[in-house]
């Protein structure tokens, strides 16, 4: 599996594209955009799968699609793994079975999924004991999955085998390396890890003293003895 | 079901995106997956509801009321909740304070992950790759670009958004702000000054 998503710190001598100032640039982006929400308001999957599904489409479709391309070929591979949409009804768009009944989002339940948002602070359980403030770490390496060869994580590669400081603790918070493969939420501290800008770029850093911030699960880290 | 590491790589879609996003419209509606309503609700809440002018809500609000501003940095989740603020893609807030010493920027090198009910959707260049790619290794470059310009004092603190904490750059008060209003300042505090790819500026 390809890991282009994971794109921090590459080599890029491209200027940043000139701002588009409206909401939406194209009327197809207000369809992938409320496709994407509504769908996923069905509840056949989480956010973390569907950054999951994204991250995993073939590399040189994720490097040329634009960002609501690549949503729509998240979603509809979503649909297909879920079961939602037969690969056949996307060869010609036609229904291939009876049509659901009720299954719909209704635009009141919508509006408040929207509102409520899907925390993903849980309750904590026994399994860590969370490190203190001021904890120094050092970021596991290489940034794999624990649970599966090539799964979903959040630990940056540029990031990886780094020491850093634990600057802030924010409880127990949903593993997307395990809830992105259906594995259950299985919640970990989650920590905002401070990193020095020299300690991941040596001298390529623009300046030494700047910081660079991640959050960061516990099982993503080795703690350090203290100075 | 759980995943192996080959399964999806598929290409199920022909390829001109604007044909294909109406097309599986329509599909999921006569599939009965979709109410036309609820997609039209998404769109309203997204152009006309949620935008900046939330993000410059909070941030106006605290430069003139000392005690948001406290329970802003003490508990911003709360904060943000007292004002009806937070929802999908801002569930769990952290403000940064930009000072004299720090100045904070925010990205989301992984994918494009942005505190949607304060700024709204994010636009085009946070989420292109030259952002995701330079904002962690060369952020002074990237703020040069956007215009702004740092003191000999500031640090930079960049904020990589990699779990579900979102970040709200609250910028330093302009000296020919103070006195003020809210109401008076909301204007002055533009969307990337939020995301630290900007400085609060005098309405035009």
């Amino acid at each position: 599996m390809t890991k282009i998503h994971d794109m921090g710190g590459m080599p890029c001598l491209e200027a940043l594209p000139v701002e588009n100032k409206t909401v939406f640039e194209k009327k197809w982006h207000k369809i992938v955009l409320s496709l994407t929400l509504a769908v996923g308001a069905l509840g056949k999957w989480n956010i973390d799968r569907s950054r999951y599904f994204r991250e995993s489409l073939p590399p040189d479709d994720y490097e040329r699609f634009t960002y609501y391309e690549k949503w729509m070929a998240g979603l509809v591979n979503l649909m297909v793994d879920s079961g939602l949409v037969d690969q056949s009804e996307l060869h010609d768009f036609k229904v291939a079975h009876k049509p659901l009944q009720g299954v719909s989002v209704s635009p009141q339940a919508l509006k408040s999924m929207i509102a409520e948002g899907d925390p993903s602070l849980c309750s904590n359980n026994a399994t860590f004991q969370p490190h203190e403030i001021g904890t120094l770490v050092k970021t596991k390496s290489p940034p794999a999955n624990h649970y599966l060869e090539n799964g979903h994580t959040r630990l940056p590669a540029y990031s990886s085998g780094y020491q850093g400081e634990i600057v802030l603790y924010h409880g127990f918070h949903r593993l997307p390396d395990a809830n992105a493969h259906l594995l259950g939420p299985k919640p970990e501290p989650l920590y905002t890890v401070s990193f020095k800008a020299k300690t991941l770029w040596g001298n390529e850093a623009e300046n030494p003293d700047d910081e660079i911030h991640l959050d960061l699960w516990h099982s993503y880290l080795e703690p350090l003895p203290g100075e | 079901m759980t995943d192996n590491d080959t399964h999806h790589h598929h290409r199920h879609l022909p390829p001109d995106p604007e044909y294909t996003a109406e097309k599986l419209q329509e599909l999921l509606i006569q599939k009965g997956l979709l109410d036309e309503k609820t997609l039209d609700e998404i769109v309203n809440i997204y152009e006309h509801k949620i935008g900046p002018q939330n993000g410059s809500t909070v941030v106006a609000k605290s430069w003139v009321d000392e005690e948001f501003k406290k329970l802003l940095f003490d508990n911003p989740t709360e904060a943000i909740r007292s004002l009806g603020f937070l929802g999908r893609q801002g569930e769990h807030i952290i403000a940064v304070e930009n000072t004299t010493e720090t100045h904070n920027m925010v990205v989301c090198t992984l994918c494009s992950c942005y505190p949607w009910p304060l700024l709204g959707i994010p636009p085009n260049w946070y989420k292109s790759d030259s952002y995701r790619k330079r904002a962690v290794k060369e952020p002074r470059k990237v703020l040069q670009e956007f215009g702004v310009e740092l003191q000999d004092t500031q640090k930079v603190k960049v904020w990589d958004s990699t779990a579900e904490i979102r970040y709200l750059v609250v910028p330093m008060q302009p000296e020919e702000s103070k006195g003020l209003s809210e109401d008076e300042l909301i204007p002055w505090v533009t969307r990337n000054s939020m995301i630290g790819t900007g400085l609060p500026t005098e309405p035009k």
